[in-house]
């Protein structure tokens, strides 16, 4: 029988799990919101944030620089990809992005081995996060909950800016007409160039952050790619919003059925996914237009 | 077709040493190879006039070149070469060797086909690999097809099955009369951990494991040992392959118990100890699993949270031994990098061939198969000698390490605390 | 009229893929006119207007703009040197705030958002989102979003009374006039030729991508021939 205590406990890991996940998909939502780019390519960047992390405080470096220089570095990565391989296919099928964008994930994944080799690495969390908390009966290390407080404080100012900031407006406005917004006298591919790299500056902070909890290794952005995949189809595709509550939601998943039923975590989230594309293909968030907010 | 036979016993010493199907009367087993080679006479005939000639001994690596495992199939050729090149001047029981290696990418179809090229087309004498038991699963009934032909040395993968929750001593494993396992047979990583644990860790233990058939095998096999020994199991928490973040499973386990048993291998090794350091359940219970969870590969980048974790393997490579020390140099020269366990198992591999084909004189593969039970050898994880009965596997001392922090940033390292001695897999044949 | 024309379209070819949409087709706007397009149901207005905005850009030809060419400019440049376009079916950000949709448009540019003066409904309505606006009140935002951001010189403005009830036509009619008397510079679409006419100083009839009449409004207005032969006017 699990108990009340129980079902709290996985109740606060399983919107810890999701907050990570929206970190994730976030920037993954907003380049298929504003491009409709389904960017295979994001886990490898979240993978290149670890490997520059794992360079950086291996060179040296603390933590926090890594935590700074490391998504800014991703950053030039996605924009380099972004002019050299994807602009040049807007407006193309759909197809060919998927492919440049698997071919790129690839592509980073081969380079990786090259630079770092194909063992595991690793690189530690901040010293002054090394004690732990206890919340609710979990108990956290600290740099956790700094890693939990820091990714909720960042999620919900995107939220935000999103629909409060000139540039949110700029964005929702993109993603629904982008020709249009052109025609206002704004550069549309300036704009698509930008979301892209601070896509990739938020899948670099992820795999600083997350690094060091896990194995920072050349495929390790396969099983994140599909798992966030799964959560913008669950959230509607490129709809921010729902992006977010399905991270929860699949958070929250993977917390009670870890609890309850470990073995078929993952077919449930899967399922949900299946589930939500023939009950509401738009996705639970989704609109016919697609616009992202 | 008897003629072709008749005409082979008759050939001179030195053809009947290198063909294949060369074989006299000797005993049972070689009546049911004539019987089974009865349909591919002609084949057989052809590759006894072209066989690999002369007096060489062909090795083929059928093992993961790229992917997950490409480092531990690189352990296994390098290892293999080292007792080879370096320390026997090339030779395997004083014959040439010539070596041929193709990736199966992990990958059962490709493992197949593989193991049937190097049958029918490279002819080799002996097959080393594969690293993943599903691999060597689906090698297993090509190899069948032609146990007079080669000898098959499995540093790593196994291919074995059997259905979960098992009694250990209701074990029955797919048996290859040609197989020899020179690393573990599932029972050594796992079992004997419940011997030092009862003793030392206490009699209440929560079993962590990947959710799928190796995780419930090597699980099970720990969790009978240690029923068996008078251990509770608290609880079992199964987590998903290739899960990503473990602290939703660890919510489920019991900290009242003494200890966890942790089964994961590869990156869910690194990001299962990761993590169960991160959530502070280190603070409240000991960590112990089978050898792979705190492996010489996994440590650098499980790092400081793997301190303190116990682990069983028959080999480490911080052992303090001369023949080790020998060992892990050498290894270290020609490849600049510290071996892991499987660089010991295939250069073991090695020294068996090498005993096997010199004691027999030819590349014959029932009469190497023939003398390699009970065939004694000198490891640098100590000496162990094959069992005399199949499943043949090394009956072996296993060691119980203890992962301890180094001085400055060098990673962590197993230092050995313990050792369960002559520790035989209690398996019999399907 | 100064030197240059605003607008001095010369001889461009369109195409949507490999499709020809205009031939050779030429037209002028000169400084404060308001110039009409007229012509039947897929006869190539809205693809004049697209090609002078960049978003559809001629394959041959040039378009001058107060003289420079533009014909190689995206349409963010071109909305910047001063051509402004009013797109059929208005094409507002309907998740937006009125208040939402004019800011944005204003933000290209540094000329003041104050656009509410002109028009009174939309003041009413600045926190409405404007996928709940009427037909009109959405005509009228196009317009002001069309009117804010860089300073406008050309408008183009596409079928700007399509679908609306007559009283409702009156004022976007009104709303032109007085642009015109404000000296915006206009090319204006119309299917309705009758009101096109009305405001405007000078008419093109295009007919399958091809200028074959030109003339002064009341000169058209007037001309049964053309009425009938080409607007189907009876
Ligand atoms: N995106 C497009 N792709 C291909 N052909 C198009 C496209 N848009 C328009 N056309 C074709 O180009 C021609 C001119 O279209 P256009 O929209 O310019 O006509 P229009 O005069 O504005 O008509 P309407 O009065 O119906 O708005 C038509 O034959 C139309 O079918
Ligand atoms: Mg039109």
């Amino acid at each position: 029988m699990v108990g009340f205590e129980a079902l709290v406990r996985a109740t606060i890991l399983g919107l810890q799990f999701g907050t990570t996940l929206a970190l994730l998909v976030a920037g993954l939502t907003l380049v298929f919101g504003l491009m409709d780019v389904i960017n295979l390519a994001h886990g490898s960047l979240y993978m290149l944030g670890a490997y520059f992390g794992v360079t950086l405080v291996d060179a040296g470096g603390s933590f926090w620089l890594a935590l700074v220089v490391a998504p800014v570095a991703v950053g030039v990565v996605g924009l380099l990809m972004e002019v050299f391989t994807l602009r040049p296919l807007y407006g193309r099928e759909p197809l060919y992005q998927i492919l440049v964008t698997l071919g790129l994930a690839f592509v980073v994944e081969e380079s990786v081995k090259e630079v770092w080799g194909t063992s595991a690495q690793n690189f530690a969390a901040p010293a002054v996060l090394a004690g732990s908390i206890d919340i609710a009966g979990v108990t956290y290390s600290q740099y956790q909950a700094f890693v939990l407080l820091f990714t909720t404080v960042l999620v919900a100012a995107i939220w935000v800016g999103l629909e409060r900031t000139n540039v949110g407006v700029l964005l929702q406005a993109t993603a629904h007409d982008p020709e249009m917004v052109d025609a206002l006298g704004f550069d549309v591919s300036r704009v698509f160039t930008g979301v892209f790299a601070v896509s990739a500056v938020l899948a670099g902070l992820a795999g600083v952050l997350l690094g060091p909890a896990r194995a920072v290794t050349p495929s390790m952005w396969f099983n994140v790619v599909l798992l966030a995949f799964a959560i913008i189809v669950i959230g509607g595709l490129g709809n921010f919003r729902g992006a977010i509550v399905a991270s929860l939601l699949v958070g929250l998943l993977t917390g009670y059925a870890a609890l309850l039923v470990p073995s078929y975590t993952e077919l449930l989230v899967f399922a949900l996914m299946a589930v939500v594309l023939l009950v509401r293909p738009a996705g639970i968030f989704g609109t016919a237009t697609g616009d992202p907010g | 077709m008897i003629k072709i036979l008749d005409g082979r016993d008759a050939s001179t010493e030195s053809e009947r040493q290198h063909g294949r199907a060369g074989t006299t009367s000797r005993g049972g087993r070689s009546r049911r190879a004539f019987l089974a080679s009865a349909g591919t006479t002609a084949a057989l005939g052809v590759a006894g006039c072209l066989g690999s000639g002369g007096d060489t001994v062909k090795v083929g690596f059928a093992v993961a070149q790229s992917g997950a495992y490409t480092l531990l199939g690189e352990s296994v050729i390098n290892g293999f070469k080292l007792r080879v090149e370096e320390e026997l001047d090339g030779q395997l029981g004083g014959r040439d060797v010539e070596f041929v290696s193709q990736d199966t990418e992990g990958d059962p179809g490709t493992g197949s086909s593989i193991a049937q090229e190097f049958i029918t087309r490279e002819e080799v004498d002996v097959i080393v690999g594969s690293i993943s038991g599903a691999v060597a699963s689906a090698m297993r009934p090509v190899i069948e097809d032609h146990v007079d032909d080669l000898v098959w040395l499995c540093p790593v993968g196994i291919g074995w099955q059997w259905p979960m929750d098992t009694p250990t001593d209701d074990v029955s494993v797919s048996c290859t009369s040609t197989q020899f396992i020179t690393g573990d047979a599932y029972y050594q990583p796992s079992a004997p951990m419940a011997d030092f644990a009862i003793e030392n860790l206490g009699d209440s233990c929560v079993l962590a494991f990947a959710d799928y058939s190796a995780g419930y095998q090597y699980g099970g096999l720990f969790r009978n040992r240690f029923e068996e020994l008078g251990g509770d199991i608290a609880g079992e928490v199964p987590v998903p392959v290739g899960t990503e973040d473990y602290k939703p499973y660890l919510q489920n386990v019991d900290t009242s118990a003494d200890f966890v048993f942790g089964m994961f291998a590869g990156s869910d090794a690194i990001n299962f100890v990761k993590q169960f350091h991160e959530t502070g359940l280190h603070e409240e219970l000991d960590l112990s699993g089978v050898g792979f969870l705190a492996e010489a590969d996994a440590l650098g980048a499980q790092g400081d949270a793997a301190v303190g974790t116990y682990s069983a393997l028959p080999y480490t490579p911080g052992k303090d031994t001369e023949r080790n020390q020998e060992f892990v140099e050498a290894y270290q020269d020609v490849n600049d990098r510290e071996p892991n366990v499987y660089a010991c198992t295939s250069y073991d591999a090695a020294q068996v061939a090498d005993t096997a084909i010199e004691e027999v004189g030819g590349t014959d593969a029932n009469d190497i198969a023939d003398v390699i039970p009970g065939i004694e050898v000198d490891s640098p994880r100590g000496y162990f000698e094959m069992t005399d009965s199949m499943p043949y596997h090394p009956v072996q001392d296993v060691d119980i390490r203890r992962v301890v922090a180094t001085e400055g940033d060098a990673p962590p390292t197993n230092e050995v605390i313990d050792t369960i001695e002559r520790v035989k897999a209690p398996f019999d044949c399907a | 009229m100064s030197a240059h024309p605003v607008l001095a379209v010369e001889g461009i070819d369109t195409y949507y893929g490999r499709s020809h949409v205009l031939f050779d087709l030429s037209l002028e706007v000169g400084a404060g006119e308001t110039v009409a397009l007229i012509g039947n149901n897929g006869a190539g207005k809205t693809t004049t207007l697209r090609s002078i905005m960049g978003l559809t850009p001629p394959e041959r030809g040039r378009i001058l703009f107060r003289g420079e060419e533009i014909q190689g400019c995206k349409p963010n440049e071109i909305r910047r040197r001063g051509v402004s376009l009013v797109p059929e079916d208005r094409r507002i950000f309907p998740s937006l705030t009125v208040a939402e949709n004019v800011e944005l448009a204003a933000a290209a540019g540094s000329t003041t958002t104050d656009v509410y003066d002109r028009f009174p409904v939309l003041d009413d309505r600045r926190d409405q989102r404007a996928g709940t606006l009427s037909g009109g009140e959405q005509q009228m935002l196009a317009i002001a979003r069309g009117l804010v951001g860089p300073p406008t010189e050309l408008l183009l403005l596409d079928e700007p009374t399509e679908g609306l009830a007559p009283q409702i036509v009156e004022d976007v009619s009104e709303v032109v006039e007085a642009l015109t008397d404000d000296g915006i510079t206009i090319l204006l679409v119309e299917q309705n030729a009758e009101l096109a006419l009305e405001l405007a100083d000078r008419a093109y009839v295009i007919e399958t991508g091809r200028i074959v009449h030109e003339a002064g409004g009341d000169e058209l207005l007037h001309d049964p021939e053309v009425l009938e032969t080409h607007l189907g006017v009876r």
